[in-house]
């Protein structure tokens, strides 16, 4: 093991791993709270779109499928307006189905192979390169300190956005960051584990600290608490057992969750009179 | 709210020191939709114009009731009030500021809002405690991202101890029954330190306790200097306002006082 943390590649790793850990759970509990979980699975359908035509540009496909996950975050933000108070879910659906549907025109269109846009969504922490591991650094970072500085009022927007406008939060404009940040994010994390397993980095340590039905400031402390411990576990048993990253990083995601759920049960059934 | 709230005696009175109305609509349309307004031609002073002057002399703030049938544009007009809905036609001001001038943002900061109650009784999966849920209420005296200070929590306190809620103070909102978690949200109306309440049927879902507490809550609350608008069925809330704008098939109209007693004496609970 003090091998392998002398090779440049799993430094990188474990750092990236340390700081989403710490940050992107975060934006796990943004997803949960505001119930957009549909809009994850339109940002990396938007996130194909982008890689798509990154490559037919000629432009660095990580970077233009970024910039389509950000731009998604914008477009849902307006979409589900605080007049109609709706979410964000039919938005995100219209975006995923158009965008998926230019993608596979553009495939038939061009010469370009689908297996080269997709390749993008498997994701692999130790491909990262030192401008990726920055990225992550600096976006992490901004999360952190973002989230600990308007703690209030975006716990207030989460709470009930229409009524925190009503005393003079600026609801809309908060909502369309935390959305922005959710999807630039989920568009990052899309890099690191890959599309499919981005889960792992963002909403596992989230349920997880939520299932502890601890308050908001606690679950946020908890959720970063548990997503550094389970990058790190995943990446230790996938170093030690020969096994991909980010599979190893989801069971370890999801068997935490379920400890935390088993735990909850089993205290809530001891609390019960007549249990013993 | 008497204890809270200070009693200036200079509220609402512009340059040449005359009274403003709190509330003024003219031929204002609401709704979602420009070609399908829910409520037109709404035209009304809170309070009338011979009532001003009055009210000049009253320590006493005034209390307009919203009455009409399910969806006939009480909770719509509030949240036009309230700037979370433009006004399709026509003008409304709150506090002298129309609600589409860009500077009513800061008017905005000045009326605090208690919405419906929800029949489960709790807010989203966001677990934070009352007297953080309370303090809510003190964001708007606040830029973005701006501490509390002392005054904050000392607002959000007496908020809280006012409403009967201090044993239930670190509780989270979603263990709260609807009649605790709608005195949590007139606690942080009042936490706010408002010169306009805004109610939308606050004793609605509760049961005969959650109710009582609440309406007792408001019959103090009613007895302050700041006037308060609520949307109701409730007669016993109805009994309690000054004046009263009847909603109905897409109209609204201000009934004065001997249309109010005419309309209390043959109200009957559920009726609308």
């Amino acid at each position: 093991m003090r091998e392998l943390l002398m090779i440049p590649t799993f430094c990188r790793a474990i750092i990236v791993l340390f700081a989403c850990g710490m940050a992107f759970p975060l934006l796990g509990l943004y997803v949960l709270s505001l119930d957009l979980i549909p809009v994850r699975f339109g940002v990396m359908h938007l996130s194909l779109l982008g890689a798509t035509i990154g490559i037919i540009v000629g432009i660095d496909p990580m970077f233009s499928a970024m910039l389509f996950s950000v731009a998604a975050g914008f477009v849902v933000a307006g979409l589900s307006t605080r007049k109609s108070g709706g979410t964000s879910g039919g938005a995100m659906a219209l975006l995923m189905t158009a965008s998926l549907g230019i993608v596979f025109i553009l495939f038939y269109k061009t010469d370009i192979q689908a297996i080269e846009a997709f390749s993008l969504f498997w994701g692999n922490i130790l491909a990262l390169d030192r401008e990726e591991v920055l990225l992550v650094i600096l976006f992490s970072a901004f999360i952190v300190v973002s989230t600990f500085y308007f703690y209030r009022p975006i716990a207030a927007v989460l709470f009930d956005r229409e009524t925190a406008f009503a005393f003079g939060v600026p609801s809309t404009a908060l909502y369309t960051g935390i959305l922005v940040m959710v999807c630039a994010g989920i568009g990052l994390g899309i890099r690191i584990t890959g599309a499919l397993m981005v889960d792992a980095v963002t909403l596992l340590p989230a349920l997880a600290a939520m299932s502890l039905k601890k308050n908001f400031k606690s679950t946020m402390v908890l959720a970063s608490i548990f997503g550094i411990s389970i990058n790190l576990a995943g990446f230790i048993l996938a170093t030690v057992f020969d096994l991909p990253t980010s599979p190893a990083i989801s069971v370890v995601g999801t068997a935490v969750v379920a400890g935390c759920k088993l735990a909850m049960h089993f205290r809530a059934t001891m609390g019960r009179p007549g249990c013993l | 709210m008497p204890v809270i709230c200070k009693r200036s005696g200079t509220r609402n009175i512009d340059t040449a020191g005359c009274r403003l109305a709190y509330l003024s609509a003219q031929k204002l349309s609401i709704g979602y939709r420009r070609s399908a307004p829910v409520v037109q031609e709404i035209d009304f002073n809170f309070p009338a114009t011979g009532e001003v002057e009055r009210k000049n002399e009253s320590k006493r703030g005034a209390v307009l009731g919203l009455v009409g049938p399910n969806g006939s544009g009480k909770t719509t007009f509030l949240k036009t009030c309230l700037g979370l809905l433009s006004p399709l036609y026509g003008e409304l001001s709150i506090l002298g500021s129309d609600t589409r001038a860009a500077r009513f943002s800061e008017t905005r900061k000045k009326l605090a809002y208690v919405p419906q109650n929800r029949p489960e009784g709790q807010s989203g999966r966001l677990r934070v405690s009352v007297r953080e849920a309370v303090g809510f209420g003190r964001l708007g005296r606040h830029r973005l991202g701006g501490r509390f200070d002392a005054a904050d929590y000392e607002a959000v306190d007496a908020a809280i101890l006012y409403c009967g809620l201090a044993k239930l103070a670190d509780t989270s909102v979603q263990d709260l029954s609807g009649g605790q978690f709608q005195r949590m949200s007139l606690a942080r109306a009042i936490a706010a330190e408002p010169e306009f309440y805004f109610l939308d049927e606050p004793s609605s879902f509760l049961d005969a306790g959650g109710a009582a507490a609440v309406r007792q809550l408001l019959r103090s609350l009613a007895e302050s200097e700041e006037p308060l608008i609520i949307a109701t069925h409730d007669r016993e809330l109805i009994a309690l306002c000054d004046a009263l704008v009847l909603f109905s098939a897409g109209t609204a109209q201000m009934l004065d006082s001997e249309g109010l007693r005419s309309f209390l004496s043959s109200y009957k609970e559920g009726e609308l």
